[in-house]
């Protein structure tokens, strides 16, 4: 048996919900290190344009997955189908996830309207999870993301979130000033 | 804008913002420059339909109404007085909350793609797993609860006789459907037992629902352990001390 053989049965086993790092030591006997070192070979080998499944880390997770390039065909056996998320639940997760943590309050100040249920939807989903209180009066909730919403939407880590669009340069301040072509006008 | 518009969009704003954003970009107008008062009648036209339909408006679509008949009329204050003393423009923070609530919506539209992407990776669920599943803080144990309660239901659903929308009298209690379940767990020899098992394939909504509750209690109680073993939507009740409480 290799080492590379066992690591990649139990990954198999583990089906799409993963594995941890931490976990494959643990029942292989081997050390962090070595376990990261045989999964990016794994990771490498099977990206090659041979296989049509491979190896995703998603944050300390690894799992096996076909690739994308499949989906037409593997679509043919599956009903497997969209998204869960209404559009307010996407928007609600979007602003924990670049503004985590973040309070209720915070994100509706930003969305203009109440996120309570989206919250509790994301929180029900795992998608997001209470990971402490503010230090401000009331000791309202943070809520930030979990592992599954890394694994959810294709990402390792954080970092590696789409940087958060920039603001249009905010025009000249003439612009704001009465324009009575265009501003108001009775 | 149309009627025909209006109602397509109707029920598609989840918050005033949203709505905002929609009704600039339709009347064309340039977000830095907001022609606050055709924007409010815009905005009120619109919350005019939603009440002629009987939507049900939330009271953040109000206080943003509010808002703008404010903006919109020291707007039309600073026009009368216009003394050349520059001022500060009233749509300000209103652009300002507009501009950023638009960053977070691109944001998400990326996501969503990510998500679309992620969704052509197909994964099999893991291997039939005897150990306990692991709950650990940053996982998803409720979500999975849910689930399989939604596939309980739906396989009752399935076979279940009768219409499901006739209320009756609630016939069950938790404390009855608890001992029951205890009684079922000392029956059995390894005292572990399938959610399933507790009724039959008929039982109506309100047994599984009370013998639902009934676990839940067991569980808080220390009663009884659930697990779920990975891979299978099976909940298994254990009661390893049930008989000495009971």
């Amino acid at each position: 048996m290799s080492i590379r053989g066992k690591l990649e049965a139990l990954i198999y086993a583990a089906g799409g919900a993963g594995i941890k790092i931490s976990k494959l030591a643990e029942l292989t006997g081997l050390s962090m290190a070595v376990v990261r070192e045989n999964v990016v070979q794994l990771a490498q080998t099977t990206a090659t344009d041979d296989h049509g499944v491979m190896l995703y880390q998603t944050g300390e997770l690894v799992w096996f997955g076909t690739k994308p390039d499949y989906a037409d065909v593997v679509q043919q056996l599956t009903d497997q189908t969209e998204s869960l998320l209404t559009p307010a639940m996407l928007e609600t997760l979007t602003i924990v996830a670049y503004q985590q943590p973040i309070t209720r309050v915070q994100v509706d100040e930003i969305r203009g309207v109440n996120s309570v249920v989206s919250l509790r939807n994301l929180q029900s989903l795992g998608l997001i999870i209470v990971s402490g209180q503010a230090d401000e009066p009331g000791q309202p909730n943070l809520y930030q993301t979990t592992d599954l919403f890394l694994q959810a939407f294709g990402l390792q880590t954080l970092q590696q979130l789409p940087p958060l669009p920039e603001s249009e340069p905010t025009p000249e301040a003439e612009m704001y000033r009465e324009d009575t072509d265009k501003g108001d006008q009775e | 804008m149309s009627k025909d518009t209006l109602k397509l969009h109707l029920t598609d704003f989840d918050g005033p913002l949203e709505l905002l954003l929609h009704l600039i970009k339709e009347a064309q107008m340039d977000i830095y420059d907001i022609n606050i008062k055709d924007i409010t009648d815009q905005y009120f036209q619109y919350l005019q339909q939603m009440e002629q339909m009987q939507l049900e408006i939330a009271g953040s679509f109000f206080v943003m109404a509010a808002n703008l008949m404010r903006i919109k009329s020291q707007w039309l204050l600073a026009e009368e007085i216009d003394d050349g003393e520059p001022e500060e423009d009233p749509r300000e923070d209103l652009v300002n909350q507009l501009l950023e609530y638009r960053r977070y919506q691109k944001a998400a539209h990326t996501l969503q793609q990510r998500e679309q992407h992620r969704q052509r990776i197909y994964s099999v669920p893991a291997v039939q797993s005897t150990t306990d599943v692991e709950i650990e803080p940053n996982e998803f144990e409720v979500a999975s609860l849910v689930g399989t309660w939604q596939r309980i239901w739906q396989r009752q659903r399935r076979t279940a006789v009768g219409p499901v929308n006739q209320i009756e009298e609630w016939q069950f209690s938790i404390p009855t459907q608890a001992a029951r379940i205890v009684t079922r767990l000392n029956q059995k020899g390894n005292r572990r037992l399938a959610f399933s098992e507790l009724y039959a394939p008929t039982a109506g909504l309100e047994e599984v629902v009370t013998d639902f509750l009934a676990l839940l209690t067991l569980v808080k109680r220390q009663l009884v352990r659930v697990t779920q073993p990975v891979g299978r939507n099976e909940i298994m009740i254990e009661g390893d001390n049930a008989r000495d409480e009971h």
